[in-house]
């Protein structure tokens, strides 16, 4: 008898403990590990992808492109090289983009021009910049270095069926403010992948600016926990354009050798 | 007794019965007319002052609509000495960037400055080419200070508009959208006045120019007609009490003046028509009818006052005399009240079919204040009168007593009927001709700007403007292909360059802008900034890269302001130095050259723009006042012909009305006021309130005609009654618009000297040509089918006196 009791209590205090310990992560994690998670979940080491980016502006009017992107994670794990090849609309078919990301400092970008035939560097882009012209910045793309911003968790809560961790995020210093342009940004971080569903970015006036769905989830790499949002899209609250980014055909994990990232490859065909 | 004194009479004891019960309902459309004032809207909508049908204005809207630039302003910050490039002068320019970008109204993507994100730096190297922020931090050092200036040195586009070609100062320019449901550019002005007053120290001077500035000034002006309005009022009072010499006298007038302005705003407010800057001087000229028109009959009242006291056969207490007074007036002055009134209310309504909104506005208000009037003189006056006391014998005297007024009409009437009337005529029509020669001069001109003082402190900020950057003043050519991608053809876009380089060698024009330059600027920076490669290239892919190119260096909205998101349409911008249409109109005449020559067959070029825009409102102004002119002239003859039964009637009444408009053009011309929206509306005045003149004197003259038989007689008496009640109308009317006078808002001023000298002239020739003509043209309607046998008891009796 005495013994059943022993072990009805150790039963149930190993269920408390498992309890206990499967909440630990939800418990334990700071607002600093989540926007950790986040930043590495997107860190994909090899993708082929086809997307199609709709640009809308305020009377409804749109432009659409459709191109192909090859980006392999760097040795440090951080940083991307990309190539895109656009294929519409027609009159721009062929132009091609390398992009060398260095998140210490400007990145390195060589645009292919078919009609003109030459390759031309580019020297630009701030981390606030837009990316190709949408609505999305590089620092919105390429998200800067979680230590660069000031974490805090506000609340958790359901959106679309899935729990969120809402954080908000304020940059430590003036000269992040300025180069990443926003004054504030409130992420809702999935609980289930670390990855972002909606991102609200506020101006240096303290206005919002621009709000990010991004939808769609999927598992890309399945031993590192790595995903990808097949459906971003971006609206400027002042302006009233948005941008939106569908992924229609996602390949991850496909050979890339890393000799690939060269001015001459954007040239070919 | 006619019909319609038979009619008066009845109407007159109906009154007289019903007097509590007419003023109960008069207090009651007042507090309900009252109440709807609260729904007149002040309406500072620009659009209100341009033909809206007009192609150039279509244009305009079209332009604004896809490219924005509705509420373009410039921002000028001039250095008290050296150039720009000073750290504390860039700083500035930096911080009124901001400044303007925080303010909610403005449209960020269209705030351009060298601090401005969106003014970028292309660059040409040997390996390709950069496209940096112009100035995204303020440099410091004196190497950074020189990479700056050969920044703005290799990219033109800036230079003459963000920055003057000597470097001496540098522009802000922005661009507004305003809630077109209450648009008030008063508020938007002290905003930017915020941001600009920040940075304004003893280092730089800073001016502001464009039409929200030119708006919001004229918002300041209108601001100003309350108190002025009240000292009209006095004015009005004034003459009022030299016309009756008692208090009495004067208070009927001005307590039915004030209400007709009630009446006449809550009139506007129920039908939902808005009061604007045109309109907020209309008051002044329904409280003066309506003062003037109360005159008429009051003055007619004291007659027949004096007339049936002085009848010694009636024992009839004062009150009984008011009384029998008050019915005789109405049944006097009731039918000619009547008739009259309503045709100046209808001339004024016929304006509602104008093109312009304000000229529409201002036939409304100005005729529903006057129906007002009418409506409260056949009721309010005589009700009122009967229930004062009758005037004391003093009172009554001093009314009687002739004055300077009355010895110079009666110089007038024994001229005019001992045989002069030919001569007076040619004298007058000599002067008239004199006048009507200045039509020659005259010159139409609706810039809001010039509606300023030429010392004006906008006048004065725009002209420095001017002096430093390409100008505030602009047309645009807007460039329409007929299917998307159009604007990537090279032929279409070398077509813009040729129109920009003719358009850039004429004078005036100060700078162009077009998406044409970008792309020969992208093409000369891929080819290492060689400027042999200035030029637009000849491949349409390689256009279409280029953009493409520069478009995703940028953001989004980088080239909204030049070129459509279908690549279907795009601009030229074109600034000025001076807003003449005529310099306006002459360049485009000479691109249509140009670009027939130089654009492809299936591409549509056509102007707007804030030039084009004025062209238009001149074009409709001066084609749509001929036309409202005739047409109000058409219905003063028609009704005129009606209640006088005869169409020579119609003609006597209209012929004058003609001098008088010849007259006031002319007297424009010679006095170098332009035909603007409000000179324009002095001349329907002329006609509006003119008829009414002459029909009181017709009327007038005929009862005397008809109760004396003698000529003589019945000039003298219809000038000394309604001849001089006409002058206290048309001093009245003068007297409230001169207050303008003090106003220093050119548009105002020119508004009074019109209507001022419209007044004079109208009464002046109602009193002398309708007299002059009756004299030599002897007609039935007036005279009667005896007339022959009038006219020679004249000349026996003349001669008699000879």
């Amino acid at each position: 008898m005495k013994r059943t009791a022993l072990l009805l209590l150790y039963i149930g205090l190993v269920t408390l403990a498992a309890d206990c310990l499967a909440a630990a992560p939800a418990a334990d994690l700071s607002a600093r590990d989540i926007m950790e998670k986040n930043f590495f979940v997107t860190k994909i080491s090899t993708v082929k992808s086809d997307a199609t980016m709709i640009l809308t502006n305020d009377k409804g009017q749109t432009r659409e492109r459709k191109s192909t992107t090859l980006s392999k994670l760097q040795k440090n794990g951080v940083d991307s090289d990309l190539i895109v090849k656009f294929h519409t609309p027609a009159d721009i078919k062929g132009t091609g983009f390398l992009q060398i990301e260095h998140s210490s400092g400007d990145d390195d970008l060589w645009i292919y021009l078919p009609a003109l035939s030459k390759i031309r560097r580019l020297v630009a882009n701030n981390k606030k910049d837009s990316f190709v012209g949408s609505d999305f910045s590089y620092g919105d793309i390429l998200l800067p270095k979680v230590d660069l911003y000031k974490h805090s968790l506000l609340r958790v809560e359901t959106i679309d069926g899935h729990d969120c961790y809402v954080i908000e995020s304020i940059p430590k210093d003036e000269t992040v403010k300025r180069d990443n342009g926003y004054s504030k940004k409130i992420s809702w971080v999935r609980k289930d992948n670390f990855l972002e569903t909606r991102v609200q970015y506020f101006d240096l006036n303290g206005e919002l600016l621009k709000t990010q769905t991004a939808s769609h989830h999927k598992l890309l790499e399945a031993d590192t926990q790595r995903w990808m949002a097949l459906r971003r899209e971006m609206i400027n609250r002042q302006t009233g354009h948005k941008t939106l980014i569908t992924f229609d055909q996602v390949d991850a994990g496909v050979p890339i050798a890393d000799d690939l990232f060269t001015t001459r490859t954007i040239e070919r065909e | 007794m006619s019909k319609q004194s038979a009619f008066m009479l009845r109407y007159g004891n109906l009154l007289m019965r019903y007097r509590f019960l007419v003023i109960i309902s008069i207090l009651a459309s007042t507090v309900f007319l009252g109440m709807n004032i609260g729904n007149l809207k002040l309406d500072m909508d620009s659009d209100l002052w341009s033909p809206q049908a007009h192609p150039y204005v279509k244009v305009t809207k079209q332009i604004e609509k896809i490219f924005g630039g509705e509420n373009i302003t410039m921002i000028g910050v001039v250095p008290k000495s050296g150039d720009i490039y000073q750290p504390s002068v860039l700083a500035k320019i930096q911080h009124i960037q901001a400044g303007l970008e925080a303010i909610p109204e403005t449209v960020r993507s269209n705030t351009l400055s060298l601090a401005a994100r969106k003014i970028k730096e292309i660059k040409g190297t040997p390996e390709g080419m950069e496209v940096r922020p112009m100035m995204e931090t303020i440099p410091r050092t004196s190497d950074e200070i020189a990479r700056l200036k050969k920044a703005i040195a290799t990219n033109p586009l800036y230079i003459n508009a963000l920055v003057s070609p000597d470097g001496k100062a540098a522009a802000v320019i922005t661009d507004f959208k305003i809630d077109k449901s209450n648009p008030s550019y008063a508020r938007l002005y002290e905003k930017i006045r915020k941001v600009t007053d920040r940075e304004r120290d003893a280092q730089v001077d800073i001016y502001l120019g464009g039409g929200p500035i030119n708006m919001a000034w004229f918002e300041f002006y209108m601001m100003k007609m309350p108190s002025l309005f009240g000292i009209a009022l006095l004015i009005i009072m004034a003459i009022q009490y030299w016309s009756f010499r008692s208090f009495q006298g004067m208070l009927l007038p001005v307590v039915t003046a004030l209400l007709s302005v009630v009446w006449g705003l809550g009139l506007m407010g129920l039908l939902g028509v808005h009061m604007d800057g045109m309109n907020t001087t209309t008051p002044i000229l329904i409280m003066a009818v309506a003062a003037g028109h109360a005159i008429q009959i009051l003055k007619r009242y004291y007659e027949e006052y004096h007339q049936i006291s002085q009848d010694k056969s009636q024992q009839l207490s004062p009150k009984e005399i008011s009384e029998a007074a008050v019915i005789e007036a109405l049944v006097r002055v009731g039918p000619v009240m009547l008739t009259a009134g309503l045709i100046a209310a209808i001339t004024f309504f016929s304006l509602s079919t104008a093109g312009i909104s304000v000229v529409r506005h201002f036939g409304v208000f100005a005729g529903s204040g006057i129906l007002a009037a009418l409506i409260l003189e056949m009721t309010l006056i005589p009700v009122i009168r009967s229930l004062l006391p009758a005037p004391k014998a003093k009172e009554a005297a001093r009314e009687q007593r002739s004055g300077i007024l009355d010895r110079a009409l009666l110089w007038l009437s024994d001229n005019l009927v001992g045989g002069r009337a030919a001569q007076l005529l040619a004298v007058g029509l000599a002067l008239i001709a004199l006048a009507f020669a200045g039509v020659l001069k005259l010159q139409t001109d609706n810039s809001l700007l010039r509606y300023n003082n030429a010392d004006s402190e906008i006048r004065r900020d725009n002209a420095i403007l001017n002096s430093h950057f390409g100008g505030t003043s602009s047309i645009v050519f807007l460039v329409e292909g007929d299917q998307q991608d159009s604007l990537k053809d090279p032929r279409t876009l070398q077509g813009m360059a040729a129109l920009q380089t003719f358009l850039d060698g004429q004078p005036h024009v100060g700078k162009t802008q077009s998406i044409a330059d970008l792309v020969k600027r992208m093409n000369q920076a891929m080819h290492a900034d060689d400027p042999a490669y200035y030029t637009i290239p000849d491949k349409r892919d390689l256009i279409a890269q280029y953009l493409f190119l520069y478009s995703i260096s940028g953001d989004p909205q980088d080239f909204d302001n030049l070129v459509d998101n279908d690549y279907r349409k795009a601009v030229v911008w074109v600034y000025l130095k001076d807003d003449s249409t005529a310099n306006a109109e002459a360049l485009y005449q000479k691109s249509k050259a140009i670009i027939a020559q130089h654009f492809p067959p299936n591409v549509h070029v056509s102007i707007g723009g804030i030039v084009p825009q004025i062209a238009a409102t001149n074009e409709e102004l001066t084609r749509g006042k001929f036309k409202n002119m005739a047409q109000m002239a058409l219905i003063v003859f028609l009704l005129s012909s009606l209640v006088l039964r005869s169409w020579v009637g119609g003609l006597f009444v209209v012929t004058p009305l003609f001098t008088i408009i010849l007259a006031n053009f002319g007297l424009m011309g010679w006095l170098g006021i332009p035909l603007d929206m409000g000179t324009a509306a002095s001349a329907a005045m002329a006609i509006g309130i003119g008829a009414d003149y002459e029909l009181y004197l017709l009327f007038r003259f005929r009862e005397e005609l008809a109760k004396s038989g003698s000529i003589v007689a019945a000039t003298r008496n219809s000038l000394l009654t309604s001849g001089k009640a006409i002058i206290f109308v048309a001093l009245s009317v003068a007297g409230g618009y001169a207050v303008l006078l003090t106003s220093d808002f050119g548009f105002y001023i020119r508004l009074a000297i019109m209507v001022i000298t419209t007044m004079l002239v109208s009464a002046f020739s109602a009193l002398l040509f309708l007299r002059a003509m009756m004299m030599i043209f002897k007609p039935r309607f007036v005279f009667g089918d005896q007339r022959e046998t009038l006219f020679n008891q004249q000349a026996l009796a003349l001669g008699a006196t000879k």
